[in-house]
Parts: C-alpha cells; structure tokens; sequence
C-alpha cells in the first residue's frame, strides 16, 4: 500500500494549490485580471496567523478559524484602497497594481518580520495514523478535509445563494447585473475579500510543513495558478480540479524521477494538454447558438 | 403621469444623442417611442434606470419626484424595469436564475413566487426550459426570458427596448400581443421600436424621435392612418 499515502500526500499538496487557485479564478471572473498579489497576501496573513500565535497566546484552532474572515477584510480593504479607484481604466492597469502589491506585501513581511525563516506549530497531530496497513499524516488528512469543506462552501454559496448567484451574474454581464439592482462595484469587493480569505487559509495550512519567510508562496501560486489553467480557468470546480490533479502528478513524478525534475515535468504537461485542449482539461469550449 | 421627461439632454463627448426631451407617460398606458438607429431611444431608456454612460442634463421624474442621479437599484426598487436591446441575459445562468435575478431586491418570498408563477403563465414555452442555460435558447424563447426577468421586479413601469429586433414574423406577433397582457396586469409599457407598424397596432400613444428629438407625437392610431408621415420618418412601414 505505498499508492495511498503518495496519493494524499499529492492531493494534500494539490489542496493548497487549489485554494490559491480558486482565489485566481474568483478576482479573474470579477475583475478580469490575474491577481499576482495573491500568494503575497497569503503570505502575509500568514505571519500575521504566526504573530498572533506567538505573541497573543492564541490557540492554533482559533488562528486557522479567524483565518478567514481575517483574510476577508484584508483583500476587501486591498479593493477598496488599490483597485476600485483604477477599475475604470483598463485592465492592465489593475494587472501592474497587482505586481505592486506583491512588491509591497514582499517588502513589508521582510522589514516587519525579517528574511529569516520561522517554524509555524502544527495544526494536526504529527504521528502518523495506520489506514489499510500504509501510514498516512494526518496533515495531509487534515489539509485535504479542510479544502474540501471550503470547497463545498464555496460551491454552496455560489450555485445556490442569492448573492452567489448574483456574483455570476455579474461576471457574465454586468451590465445586466447593474438593471437587476445588483452593487456590481461591491461584487468586486467581496471576491477580493472571498479569495484573500480562501488564500490565508492555504497559506496557514502549508506553513507548518514548510517554513514561514517571505518567499514561501512564490512556487506555490505560480502552480496554483498553473493548475487552474489546466483544469479550466473559468471554471471553479474544473480549476480546483487540475490543481489536485497537479498535486498528484508531482508527487508520483518526484517519487519516479528526481524531485528537480518534477517543476519542470508539471508545466511541460500543461503545455501539452493545453495544445490539445485550449479551454483547459475539464472544460469545453462554449459554442453558443445564435 | 407615471413619468416625465423635462428638457433632457444626453451627451456622449462631443455627440448628442438626446437633444432638450420633454414628454410624458400616463399611468396604465402603451407608449411607442419609434424612431431610426441612433436617434436616441435606447440611450433615452438608459437614462430612466440610471446606466446611461452619457453625460445627462435636464430632469426625469418619477410619479412627479425629480430622479435626481440615482443608482440603479434605487429606481428599480421605485417600480422601473426594463428589458434591454439585444437581451443581455445571463447567458451561463439557467432560465429559473435569470428569472430569480429579476427579483434580486425583492424579500417578499411569496410575492416572488406568485409572480413567477403569472409570468411562466404568460410564457408557457418558458416552464420547460427553466433549467436550460439561457444562452442555449432560440431567440424568441431569450426574448421571453428578457421580458420575464424585467418582469420579476414587480415594476409599474416596464421599458421593452427592441424586444422583436432579429426575430421570426410569427414570434414578433407572439410577442407583441404579451405587450397588451402585460399592459391588461396594470403595468404601464414603454415600448421602443423600429418595427413602427407592429408597435403603432399595439400602443394607445407615440413619440417619432429623430435625431435626438421627438419630431412627432399622437395617439397611435392617428399616427399609422397618416401614411406621409410613417413613410417619412419611419421608413418602410
């Protein structure tokens, strides 16, 4: 039973890959751009989280619960201050203004928490636990239980609440949005709090197998991102989806071959599966009848 | 008088589109505003919901209360709804959850459903396709989805901009003669158009825009008897 704890450990990595990836996809639906500040802002939540830990005594269940709406506020507040006053412009603009928060989320952690890098407690218990006779971490469990009650969450609000619904609706035709009296200007908001929300999360729950130093999300939203182009950038289920898919192909490429080579066998497999299919893996090209 | 234009002016840069409009809207009526591309009319119905881009001058008021700028949501709250040119559904959203946008402001539960339940009545051909994406629709059946969804918002006053542009003679018919039972719940109809004969059949009173500014105004039957006028301003009639 060697298979079942590469495969957790794949979709644990791919967990975090889809967190970040869905936040991409939900600024992309409402602003059009690629948030390139996005892992900066997990990132930072991140030793905001590790603050909190250490300095304020907080236990690490009430860090990863407050991690949310914390992160919520934060890329709320971002839209409010960096965004909403360019939205009219095009969207390149917004694209740079986005680099410059990576910069600055970048610089700040440096200045603020120095360019040396710090351990972060667990959040699960670290012996490993028998399934089927092959030892599984309970990270990796508790990584993959975590995004998938987010994920449903997220797929709850959005295919079946009002105001999810109205954030598709936007997406698809804001002007249409704005004659149902739908805020489209705070339909913009609330995905940049939704995704900084959803990307403090991811950025708490890998923390611990990793370190904590401002370079930590670097790798990762290049392949959360480059996992939700596989799976199919406009949709959230189909880019959560090549983000896992992602995950587990690393982890059985790094076992195969060497770890070095795994970076690079990810993306030339993404190259290749977008040449056959554009739209992305789990996505079909929309024809539309007239 | 559900509404009232009092010198309105829209400009876009340096391009007029609406040119010192005054006129007015009696309650309970079917008003055609008929007129060639680009004299004005959409730009015109823009300005009642508050989404025109355009530079605006001069008053729009509602039950005799100036508008003022107010947002959209505002005025679709105070009873406006309108049904845009070229549809712009949700085309990723199901027939049901276009329906359920129109309703977006509205928290009477039961009233929402009561009156979804009178609009797929209206629209019969709608009830089996509630769970289609309304992209895949025919063009008459988006139409129908337009109209409803405008609709859903309980409105007092529904604007119809171009409801039959690019549609079968058969389906212009079919939805023309929902314009008379939209009017018959007590909704007060704005109906633009280029289609000048179907609208003038169907309306108690017209306004012929040109350039901006309204060249004619009667009561729709005078204005289709008058054939040098409808030859003249409205093309082929």
């Amino acid at each position: 039973m060697t298979w079942l704890p590469l495969l957790l450990s794949g979709l644990a990595v791919g967990s975090i890959y889809a967190l970040i990836g869905l936040a991409l996809v939900i600024i992309n639906k409402a602003t059009d751009v690629v948030n390139f500040a996005q892992g900066e802002i997990a990132m930072f939540g991140t030793f905001v989280a590790l603050s909190a830990l250490n300095a304020a005594g907080l236990p690490v269940i009430v860090v990863l619960l407050l991690a949310l709406p914390c992160g919520f506020l934060l890329g709320a507040l971002l839209e409010l201050v960096f965004i909403k006053p360019i939205s009219d412009g095009p969207p390149l603009n917004v694209l740079i203004v986005t680099l410059g928060l990576f910069f600055m989320f970048n610089s700040l952690a440096g200045i603020v928490w120095g360019f040396d890098p710090y351990r972060f407690p667990s959040l699960f218990p670290t012996e490993p636990i028998a399934v089927a006779g092959a030892a599984v971490s309970p990270a990796s469990l508790g990584i993959i239980a975590v995004t998938l009650v987010l994920m449903a969450a997220l797929y709850l609000f959005f295919e079946h609440s009002r105001y999810g619904t109205a954030m598709r609706a936007a997406s698809m035709n804001p002007f249409a949005a704005r004659l149902m009296g739908i805020k489209v200007g705070r339909v913009a908001t609330v995905s940049w709090g939704l995704a900084a929300g959803l990307s403090v999360v991811s950025g708490i729950l890998i923390a611990p197998l990793t370190f904590v130093d401002q370079q930590m999300m670097i790798s990762i939203i290049l392949k959360g991102f480059a996992g939700a182009i596989l799976g199919g950038f406009t949709s959230l289920p189909a880019a959560a989806a090549g983000c896992l898919l992602l995950g587990v192909t690393e982890a059985y490429v790094g076992t195969l071959a060497t770890s070095t080579l795994k970076d690079s066998f990810a993306f030339a497999l993404i190259i290749l599966v977008l040449m056959l299919r554009p739209g992305g893996l789990f996505v079909k090209v929309a024809r539309r009848k007239v | 008088m559900i509404l009232e234009v009092r010198g309105l002016s829209i400009h876009y840069g340096g391009i007029c589109a609406v040119d010192g409009l005054s006129f007015g809207i009696e309650t309970g009526s079917i008003v055609a505003i008929l007129g060639a591309n680009g004299a004005g009319k959409s730009s015109l119905l823009k300005a009642f919901m508050g989404v025109c881009p355009g530079r605006l001058r001069g008053e729009i008021l509602l039950d005799g209360a100036p508008l003022g700028r107010a947002a959209p949501d505002r005025i679709v709250r105070a009873g406006l709804a309108l049904s845009p040119e070229g549809r712009q559904l949700f085309a990723g959203l199901s027939v049901a959850e276009n329906l359920a946008m129109g309703a977006y402001l509205r928290r009477d539960a039961a009233g929402v459903k009561r009156d979804r339940e009178d609009i797929l009545a209206l629209f019969p051909r709608l009830r089996e396709r509630l769970r289609q994406l309304a992209g895949t629709l025919s063009g008459g059946e988006q139409q129908m989805v337009a109209v409803g969804r405008a609709l859903m918002s309980a409105p007092r006053l529904l604007l119809l901009d171009e409801p039959t542009l690019g549609l079968a003679p058969l389906v212009i018919d079919e939805i023309m003669a929902l314009v008379g039972a939209i009017r018959d719940r007590g909704i007060t109809v704005v109906l633009v158009e280029q289609n000048a004969s179907k609208a003038l059949a169907r309306s108690d009173h017209a306004h012929v825009m040109e350039k901006g500014r309204i060249v004619m105004s009667g009561p729709a039957r005078e204005l289709a008897s008058n054939e040098e006028i409808v030859s003249a301003y409205l093309g082929t009639a």
